[in-house]
């Protein structure tokens, strides 16, 4: 492992790899800072770009990036109470109120110094396991692969924000557009209409575009009055001392090992992983009443999760083929540009690029350190740059992006069309995630299954005799069921009192 | 639930259900697989019957929430701040004639583009002092800046007046 390490460190430090893995940090951590935009849309908005670039050069720029705005979040969260990113939701309960209370440097350090421990913690475990997992993995069959892929998008859609139907229909909806064009399998049309448009199916580009990036806009615009409360100027130290990392050792550590653990399941992403590590930090805490109220463990319970999440969701990406989080979907997206096929024989067949990713990581985590402790006083200023000049910039870079894709304007009205479908699905509380996993998901899905059965001559037995496809689909029913239980519990609780 | 929200999610659900009525139509007549067992169908056609299923679910929270248990998504009262529809249907609009000029290859890609940014800029900074400048050098900007990037770095056949 150490000479591939190595391999990978050597791949990064060519003068062309290590200038766009700092070029990505620096602009995810900015766009991350500033509310309105999200990592989302710069990677979205970045990859028809990545066309133009190697494989390894695209990686990292997006990896850069990854990194960058999940932490950069935490900036315009301590300092507005507006978090960049929806990983740092949890940061606002603490951060705000210390920054508030006169201490805006000491709420930005904690949150820095958390996500690298994080970030640090949740590497090592990525390092480690990742080629551990993917040989694992390359044991699957058909079966094992179809009903994992199942249980990533119940889980997905069972722990997104809001109510599980609308997480269930978001992935289904997902499903069903992914599923127009040629059928791999049989190579006759399916769901075309017979719009002959539609024989080559919607690709990934623009209907991501659509969902993040233009919704996003339209969703922007529609808040654009809404006035920021300031934090005015950093005046304490940004710098943390070692008493306060001793102090918040356990805090740290905890954190770390869930926002890790979060992150590898697949589809669930930094949010989830700050807003349980926030949980169990209160909940274990001797003093719960101080949350909420500017306290330290708030801020690097939940910094320190977000940012562990990075490192855990590369692993099933990289082990199985399967996203972590929603930003993974880029990832897989900007391999499949370059034709590579993310998954377990990743290992096998571009080991230069799963280590160069790998290190990158670890780089872009102190990258990331290094670029916020130096620059997160000026970069708390682009906070306030007014979102009237900022979105018509980002919407025409938009159009040209998805026209450049296949220089056709089918791309583009695609991509709007998804645009206002995905605006109008947040407006009403369906979670896009779900969506956009489902959508890359289920083709992979629908292969496996139909090439198991066509290996047992229909035969659908195997899901429940093979041993890891039934722990696969018990695990999909699991994550069904449980939030359907908790729901029934609550009730029953709530009419007893 | 405020009434606006309920008609967004009845109009949501309604479209769900329309959209996977469509496909259970138009999956009817896919044939058999001849290679693998399963064939073309079955996926998309239980997809949307799943679909069908949770839409209506989702309906019926809407419009019978004693039956089935008021939604419990919470709407964030704090923060109020008007929102504005008119300026989102507005960049909406400019945006579909932007595409169509643009499809229509009538006018030159940088010249609609900077026009397209600086309009974009007068109707989302309202009142707000030097837009009109900023919006004409931020066109300017971005309309020539693509126009000479897309087509003389990444060698992209822009749309424009043939």
């Amino acid at each position: 492992m150490m000479e591939a390490l190595i391999g990978g460190f050597v791949a990064i430090t060519s003068p062309w790899a290590f200038f766009f893995l700092l070029v990505g940090t620096f602009l995810g951590v900015t766009i991350g800072a500033i509310p309105g935009l999200s990592g989302s849309m710069l990677i979205a908005l970045t990859l028809p770009l990545t066309y133009y670039m190697d494989a390894l050069t695209a990686v990292l720029l997006i990896i850069g990036m990854y990194v960058g705005s999940v932490a950069g979040g935490l900036i315009s969260a301590s300092l507005l109470r507006m978090p960049g990113t929806a990983a740092s939701i949890m940061t606002t309960f603490d951060g705000y109120p210390m920054a508030r209370s006169g201490r805006p440097g000491h709420a930005l350090g904690l949150g820095i110094s958390a996500s690298l421990v994080g970030g640090l913690f949740s590497w090592v475990v990525l390092a480690t396991m990742a080629k551990p997992i993917s040989i694992w993995a390359t044991r699957f069959g058909p079966f094992e692969y179809f009903t994992l892929i199942l249980s990533a998008l119940v889980l997905i859609a069972a722990v997104s924000q809001g109510s599980m139907v609308k997480g269930l229909i978001a992935g289904l909806f997902g499903i069903l557009v992914s599923m127009p064009g040629i059928d791999p399998s049989s190579g006759q049309p399916r769901m075309t209409w017979d719009l002959h448009m539609l024989n080559s199916g919607l690709k990934l580009m623009p209907v991501l575009l659509g969902a993040f990036v233009v919704s996003q806009i339209l969703k922007d615009v529609l808040e654009i009055d809404r006035k920021l409360k300031r934090v005015d100027s950093i005046k304490d130290s940004i710098f943390i001392s070692l008493r306060d990392y001793r102090k918040q050792a356990v805090n740290l550590i905890r954190s770390s090992v869930i926002g890790t653990v979060i992150g590898i399941l697949p589809g669930v992403g930094a949010n989830i992983g700050s807003l349980v590590s926030y949980t169990v930090a209160k909940n274990t805490s001797s003093k719960p009443e101080r949350f909420g109220t500017g306290h330290d463990d708030g801020i690097v319970a939940s910094e320190a999760a977000n940012n562990a999440t990075v490192g855990g969701a590369l692993i099933p990406l990289i082990a199985m083929g399967i996203p972590g989080s929603v930003i993974d979907v880029f990832l897989i997206a900007a391999l499949m540009i370059h034709s590579i096929q993310p998954g377990p024989y990743l290992f096998i067949n571009n080991p230069d690029i799963v280590w160069a990713m790998i290190v990158a990581c670890l780089v872009a985590n102190l990258m990331m350190f290094a670029i916020m402790v130096l620059g997160a006083g000026y970069m708390s200023r682009l906070m306030y740059l007014p979102r009237a000049y900022l979105l018509p910039v980002v919407l025409s870079f938009c159009i040209v992006g998805a026209y450049g894709l296949d220089n056709t304007m089918l791309d583009v009205w695609v991509m709007l069309a998804f645009g206002v479908i995905g605006f109008f699905m947040e407006r009403a509380g369906i979670p896009l995630g779900p969506f956009i996993i489902g959508f890359i998901l289920a083709p992979l899905a629908e292969v496996n299954l139909r090439s198991g059965l066509s290996a047992t001559a229909g035969d659908i037995t195997p899901i429940f005799t093979r041993p890891l496809s039934l722990a696969f689909l018990i695990l999909a029913i699991v994550f069904l069921v449980m939030p359907l239980i908790s729901e029934v519990r609550r009730r029953r609780g709530n009419s007893r009192t | 639930m405020s009434r606006g929200r309920k008609i967004l999610e009845v109009s949501i659900s309604i479209a769900f259900l329309g959209t996977a009525l469509a496909v259970l139509v138009e999956v009817r007549d896919l044939p058999p697989g001849l290679i693998d067992p399963l064939g073309s169908a079955p996926v998309p056609r239980w997809t949307s019957i799943l679909l069908l299923l949770l839409s209506f679910a989702m309906l019926a929270r809407v419009l019978l929430p004693s039956h089935f248990g008021a939604v419990h998504e919470t709407e964030t009262a704090e923060d109020e701040f008007p929102e504005r529809p008119r300026a989102t249907f507005g960049v909406a609009a400019l945006t579909i004639v932007y595409v169509l000029v643009l499809s229509s290859r009538a006018v030159g890609y940088g010249v609609l583009t900077a026009s397209f940014v600086f309009a974009l800029v007068i109707l989302l900074g309202r009142g707000r002092a030097g837009a009109f400048w900023i919006g004409l050098l931020l066109g300017t900007l971005v309309g020539f800046g693509c126009e000479y990037l897309f087509t003389q770095i990444f060698v992209v056949d822009l749309p424009t007046w043939r």
